[in-house]
């Protein structure tokens, strides 16, 4: 997915108005010569013109480049990224509620059987040996408190 | 000293201590392998166990994991371009390609023989000048670390590719979300918009994940780059691990020697450690290159300066902590903690009454090193075989593995969510030509540049004189200041000749 | 693997041998999670740690230290406070939470947690490089007061932290305005002993343990300590009164969970932990770094955190570091 450089251009310099806007709100330091808002403002002018260079740079490309260029990505393809962001979104909403093995384990088998097309047991036993294996390794060799959720009942190790 | 350093041989030369540096050189390589678990982690592991043991085997045991995991960061740097640990992530680009090109040992074998190079080096020269060197590090104040890091910042020019635009947004990207968070100076919350999770900041860990690990799925996923139906996954790793280093070895010594001692002067510095080591050797190195074009591509020279560094540079924040209890890096810190529960204060106390305890260390990190060679070899074999598995089972994998990795930093899913959103944000950098590099780079050395800056001005009373009146502050400044002047006149130099040959055939028009 | 499987048996053979109290109790049937709002290798963190590993080594069920840093504390803080009240998860409160709230960085208060036990306070100190030319903490105040604000700096802790307060109120009480020696804010005591040293700032207002190595150097030397009385580990180290300055001001660390934990976990862990606090190993290891050991039980730890709410707000209320 490629953008004209105006657009990002265009991103960048709305961006860096934006941090240069909201630094202004940061109270001062008493009695100091330079407060928490000079390095934001830095960078948020630095923003601003790289800004300003890549719109003006984009702008003469424009008739070259055109202004977005899906490089021939299929309908297909869009599912599957779209799939890979869902699958991180839902065990952000859902892991500390399901807990990790119910979120993980059923998110990796889906994008499994999308992925390889079907074959849908072999994925679920995949998916299910690679989950376990990483909450063990894990959550008991390397005492990280993954979430446990209301679902399952604790796995005896 | 000759006597000590026998006792010292004689302490790391146990049975015991020996199994327990081989054990703990296995726990060191299956943490540092695993994306997002640092070596700093590893060591915490290791508190509660290290708890029951003497003081030697104790920092035997550590010793031994934090160079086992540093290595184990480039293994999956190079098969997935995931970088297991913050040091890896400088060359990974090199090792990655590499490895698409069917060479993942010659890029693995190449870093684990300079890893173990740099590391034993390192170690030698700390065992003699440690004292020395502690006195040298010690007059660093704030003046001199902003200059410091405001010349790691300079390595951005560097390392960063393609249009020089595009890499100082990518660089502001970087330094932009180091000011998110609480400001250490005035304890103002910045851009945090509420949020109680982000008033500590964005962490290194996740965001690292998610710009290499997270950006790398989406592109398969997409198929807009290796090549998802084109060509078939990656190419079986083939070739012996060590026979093809050896003329790479021979060929870059320079670098080798200029790795290894930069990561050990780089690594004294406290707050300075493996990561700041690996990405300034690499600018050093390909800014010294014949071929700096092929840095990036897969070639093997700027991963030779780069992996020795980072091996180096692990001794050297020992050398504060022991000599003056001032620790280095994360990973010291706990070793300071942990040789107090033994009831022994760090600081030069120890050097009178235990001196070979100081050697003992610097033996451990040359025991280390030789035991990494076999270790490293089984590693890049074993970790080899995951090329085997096809990709549409290795991504919801690598998902998996990048999810509890983003977790585990701060242990809440938040890590998840900072992830998710740099993961995007990079993906979309790197198709429109932004180098992601920069942005680490920014990501590391954003906080220090800022907080030396406004201590030095809350000293200085505001005069930015005060950056160059002390001696070694105002040397490293001039020596800063002049690489921008050649690096900016060598830009515009460039830049004029190109319009000069680019003016000529229109004035043929 | 093998290791800690063995380190396992033996903490529950260990547990077996002593006949623990947690017979009766079916809590804790599961790892327990201490947070630490400060990170590893800090003291809050090392005596967490020691903490926890003689609680696994009584309790026979692991004891894990995660350390939940940044935001001045309030990202730790507020993770002990929001946690599942279930035992599972307790943390170590420190002095910060009386002072956070009233720089408006949060809303959570001492109310917001169940003590348990307070286990430790620190006096602040006074640090200067070993060859400064004040020799005692008179001459050091007399220079303050002899030479123009800004002469000199000090440093060890965040802006607004509790030895930026130590330094303000002292000056203060020895008849100074608080910001005559302007704070230059670090990342913690090590960071700020080690620019001390440098020759960057020139008084480090941290408690005198955190200087300890620095001092056993030769590179630094303690003044004073900002104690109703000299302290028990450093006898040689006056107190702020001795000489007519009234100003004292103490880091404190205690243990707590989020509100509302079940009478059952309370009545565990407070006799668990008092026994902990007599312990040879525990004692060794707080006075061999000189950590200051009190002991308060849940009812007096929560008297002692109203107190010290109170009296941080009032000098922060004073010396302008409250919103």
């Amino acid at each position: 997915m490629k953008f004209n450089d105006a657009i990002l251009g265009l991103v960048v310099l709305l961006g860096g108005l934006a941090i240069i806007l909201q630094a202004r709100t940061f109270p001062p330091t008493y009695g100091q010569a330079y407060g928490p808002d000079l390095f934001p403002t830095i960078i948020g002018i630095g923003f601003v013109l790289s800004g300003i260079v890549l719109v003006i740079g984009g702008w003469r490309e424009r008739q070259a480049v055109g202004w977005v260029d899906f490089q021939g990505v299929g309908l297909g393809r869009l599912v599957d990224a779209g799939i890979v962001l869902l699958y991180i979104i839902a065990f952000i909403f859902l892991a500390p509620r399901l807990g990790f093995l119910l979120t993980a384990g059923i998110g990796a088998w889906l994008l499994m059987v999308r992925f390889q097309e079907g074959r849908w047991l072999s994925s679920l036993l995949i998916a299910a040996a690679v989950t376990l294996a990483a909450d063990w390794a894990f959550r008991v060799l390397l005492l990280v408190p993954l979430p446990q959720g209301w679902v399952l009942p604790r796995l005896p190790w | 000293m000759s006597d000590t350093l026998i006792i010292a041989f004689g302490l790391v030369f146990d049975p015991y201590v020996l199994g327990v540096m081989l054990a703990a050189g296995a726990f060191g390589l299956f943490v540092g392998a695993m994306p997002g678990l640092t070596a700093t982690l590893a060591v915490a592991l290791l508190v509660p166990i290290t708890f029951f043991m003497d003081p030697i085997p104790a920092l035997a045991a550590i010793v031994a994991t934090t160079a086992m995991a540093i290595f184990a960061g480039d293994l999956p740097g190079a098969l997935l371009r995931i970088p297991g640990t913050p040091a890896s992530a400088a060359y990974v680009d090199d090792t990655h390609k590499l490895t698409l090109q069917g060479k993942a040992n010659l890029g693995l074998g190449t870093a684990l023989v300079c890893a173990v190079i740099g590391g034993l080096v390192g170690a030698s020269i700390l065992a003699f000048t440690a004292p020395l060197l502690a006195e040298v590090a010690l007059r660093f104040s704030t003046q001199e670390y902003f200059w410091l890091a405001t010349f790691g910042l300079t390595c951005a020019a560097f390392v960063s590719t393609g249009k020089p635009v595009k890499g100082l947004v990518s660089l502001l990207l970087g330094l932009f979300i180091a000011t998110i968070g609480i400001d250490i100076m005035a304890g103002q919350p910045r851009f945090t918009f509420g949020s109680v999770e982000l008033m500590g900041g964005v962490s290194f860990i996740p965001a690292m994940i998610g710009m290499f690990a997270i950006s790398e799925v989406l592109r398969w996923a997409l198929g807009s780059t290796g090549g998802r139906d084109k060509t078939k996954p990656v190419r079986q790793a083939t070739g012996a691990v060590f026979t093809a280093v050896l003329p790479i070895v021979r060929r870059y010594k320079i670098g080798l020697v200029r790795g290894s001692l930069g990561g050990t002067a780089i690594g004294i510095l406290p707050g300075a450690g493996a990561d700041i080591a690996a990405w300034v050797t690499y600018a050093i190195s390909k800014k010294f290159s014949k071929e700096p074009e092929k840095y990036g591509t897969g070639h093997t020279e700027g991963l030779v300066d780069a992996s020795s560094a980072n091996n180096a540079s692990l001794g050297g924040a020992w050398v504060p902590a022991l000599v003056f209890g001032i620790p280095g890096d994360t990973i010291t810190a706990i070793v300071i903690g942990i040789l107090y529960m033994k009831g022994m204060n760090p600081g030069p106390m120890v050097m009178l009454n235990q001196p070979e305890l100081l050697y003992a260390v610097f033996i451990a990190f040359f025991v280390a090193n030789l035991i990494l060679l076999p270790l490293g070899y089984i590693a890049i074999k074993s970790y080899g075989q995951m090329l085997r598995v096809p990709r549409e089972v290795l991504m919801p994998i690598i998902l998996i593995l990048c999810m509890v990795g983003a977790f585990a930093i701060n242990n809440t899913v938040f890590g998840v969510t900072v992830m998710l959103v740099l993961g995007i944000i990079a993906f979309i950098m790197e198709e429109n030509g932004f180098p992601v590099a920069p942005a680490i780079l920014g990501l590391v050395l954003g906080t220090m540049i800022e907080r030396n800056f406004m201590q030095s001005m809350m000293k200085a009373d505001g005069n930015l004189l005060a950056f160059f009146d002390r001696p070694i502050a105002a040397t490293l400044g001039v020596i800063t200041i002049s690489i921008w002047v050649l690096v900016a006149a060598g830009a515009i130099r460039r830049f004029w000749r190109n319009r000069q040959s680019g003016a000529l055939p229109s004035s043929a028009e | 693997m093998l290791r800690r499987t063995l380190l396992g048996a033996a903490a529950a053979v260990a547990a077996m041998g002593l006949g623990l109290a947690t017979a009766e109790a079916a809590y804790p049937e599961r790892p327990i999670t201490i947070i630490v709002p400060w990170g590893a290798g800090g003291g809050t963190d090392a005596t967490a740690r020691i903490l926890a590993s003689l609680m696994e080594q009584e309790l026979g069920q692991p004891v894990n230290v995660v350390n939940r840093t940044g935001g001045s504390g309030v990202v730790g803080h507020s993770a002990i406070a929001t946690a599942e009240p279930d035992g599972y998860t307790l943390g170590i409160i420190t002095v910060e939470i009386g002072m956070m709230h009233w720089a408006g960085l949060t809303d959570l208060t001492y109310e917001d947690y169940t003590p348990l036990a307070l286990y430790n306070e620190d006096p602040a100190g006074v640090q200067v490089r070993a060859d400064a030319e004040w020799e005692t903490i008179d001459e050091l105040l007399d220079f303050i007061r002899d030479n123009p604000p800004g002469t000199l700096t000090g440093s060890g802790t965040g802006q607004g932290g509790i030895w930026h307060l130590a330094l303000a109120g002292m000056l203060q009480a020895a008849g100074m305005e608080p910001d005559r020696v302007p704070w230059v804010p670090s990342e913690g005591a090590a960071p700020g002993l080690q620019d001390l040293v440098a020759g960057g700032v020139d008084i480090i207002t941290s408690s005198v343990p955190e200087a300890q190595s620095l001092i056993d150097a030769g590179r630094v030397k303690s003044l004073a300590i900002m104690a109703g009385e000299r302290a028990h580990a450093f006898p040689e180290v006056p107190a702020l009164p001795e000489i007519g300055v009234d100003w004292r001001l103490g880091a404190w660390r205690g243990v707590g969970g989020p509100v509302g934990l079940p009478d059952e976990v309370v009545d565990t862990l407070t006799p668990l932990i008092e026994q902990i606090h007599q312990m040879d190993e525990f004692r060794d290891f707080m006075e061999g770094r000189g950590f200051g050991m009190v002991y308060l039980g849940p009812d007096a730890y929560r008297e002692f955190m109203a107190e010290s709410n109170e009296a941080l707000g009032g000098v922060m209320q004073e010396l302008g570091l409250a919103q």
